[in-house]
């Protein structure tokens, strides 16, 4: 008898611990995330390696508009913008090329597996005064279909997607 | 029977295709077809690839720098950007298929793989890279793509109009000004 409730009380408590674990993980997870309420993306640099003007601008703007969809929680400011000076809990994001391959649109349709165009970027999120919050790289692809410029868009939307997963709005638990 | 019929159509929408791509990059574009008059702006058809404001990305329409701006006009709309807030005018090369859109999405099934064979007919363009800032210093990028030969007289107009340009003059029309950048930047 005395197995018997000692090995229920067992049993509901793996299940307890099962259940809840995730869920105060994900809490956990949530209060982790950081405040901003503007984010400011500076113009990417590529001092390192040779990334043409095009994709630079391509970039950038993608990054942009994507940013406005997935993150609509921040104001994005551009480069330069004189009013995000006076944005409260601005986060800066600063990107510079880490890597950079120029496929061949030509070379993917008629190969399929081989021509594809890929950009790492490595992306510095920090506080106006320049105090470093989150630094990851990112990579963008275009493997099969779409012109190379595509491979911008793909970058611009994991970036939205790490901006989203890891800052949330000021006031937001 | 069926298949080879289709290879044949298909080929000969592409030929088509070329044929109508091959116009004279720069047309000039006058209010009375009948007279020749000669203008200082000329109309160069152009797609706006990305970035500019009210846009929609690959949008296709004209290009003309006047009266110190850069015009782009599409289907009455009129998107214009002051010479002198352009920071960086970089011109560039590229090359698109011949056969796109709904057509060239189509013929990627095309029996035998001639999908594939019909990529390789492409027609090379070049593209011009606009750098600038608003009223309130905001960084905007915009990249247009038009026929060969047309983007570099377009930043020389605009650099005469107030454009700067970290590229001041391109020694070979040809050559991706955009790769002596990058070359410059290896260095």
């Amino acid at each position: 008898m005395t197995n018997f409730f000692r090995i229920t009380i067992c049993s509901c408590l793996c299940a307890l611990v099962s259940l809840a674990g995730p869920r105060l993980h994900a809490q956990r997870k949530d209060t982790e995330k950081i405040k901003a309420s503007a984010l400011k993306v500076e113009m990417i640099q590529s001092d390192q390696i040779a990334l043409p003007t095009a994709f630079k601008v391509a970039i950038y703007e993608n990054l942009l508009q994507q940013l406005g969809k997935k993150a609509s929680f921040l104001h994005v400011y551009r480069d330069g913008d004189r009013d995000a000076a006076s944005a409260p809990n601005l986060v800066v994001l600063h990107t510079t090329v880490s890597g950079f391959k120029k496929g061949s649109e030509e070379m993917r349709q008629v190969t399929t597996v081989a021509g594809a165009t890929s950009i790492t970027i490595h992306c510095r999120f920090t506080r106006a005064d320049g105090q470093v919050l989150l630094e990851k790289d990112v990579n963008g692809k275009v493997r099969f279909f779409g012109d190379n410029l595509k491979a911008t868009y793909d970058l611009a939307k994991k970036t939205s997607a790490v901006v989203s997963e890891k800052f949330s709005a000021t006031g937001q638990s | 029977m069926l298949r080879a019929l289709s290879v044949i159509v298909i080929c000969g929408t592409a030929v088509m295709a070329s044929s109508s791509q091959s116009n004279p990059p720069n047309e000039t574009r006058s209010s009375s077809p009948a007279t020749v008059v000669p203008q200082h702006q000329t109309s160069t058809k152009s797609t706006a690839i990305i970035g500019l404001d009210g846009v929609k990305e690959k949008t296709a329409g004209t290009l003309n720098v006047e009266d110190r701006k850069l015009c782009f006009v599409h289907s009455g709309t009129r998107s214009q950007i002051p010479a002198a807030a352009i920071e960086d005018v970089v011109t560039g090369e590229d090359s698109q298929r011949v056969i796109r859109g709904t057509l060239g999405t189509i013929s990627m099934f095309a029996p035998y793989e001639s999908g594939r064979a019909l990529s390789m007919l492409r027609s090379k363009l070049d593209s011009l890279t606009i750098q600038y800032r608003d009223d309130d210093g905001g960084l905007h990028g915009v990249v247009f793509t038009m026929p060969v030969g047309a983007a570099e007289p377009i930043k020389q107009e605009l650099i005469t109009q107030g454009a700067r340009t970290t590229i001041h003059t391109a020694t070979n029309p040809n050559v991706d000004s955009s790769r002596q950048v990058a070359e410059r930047g290896k260095q």
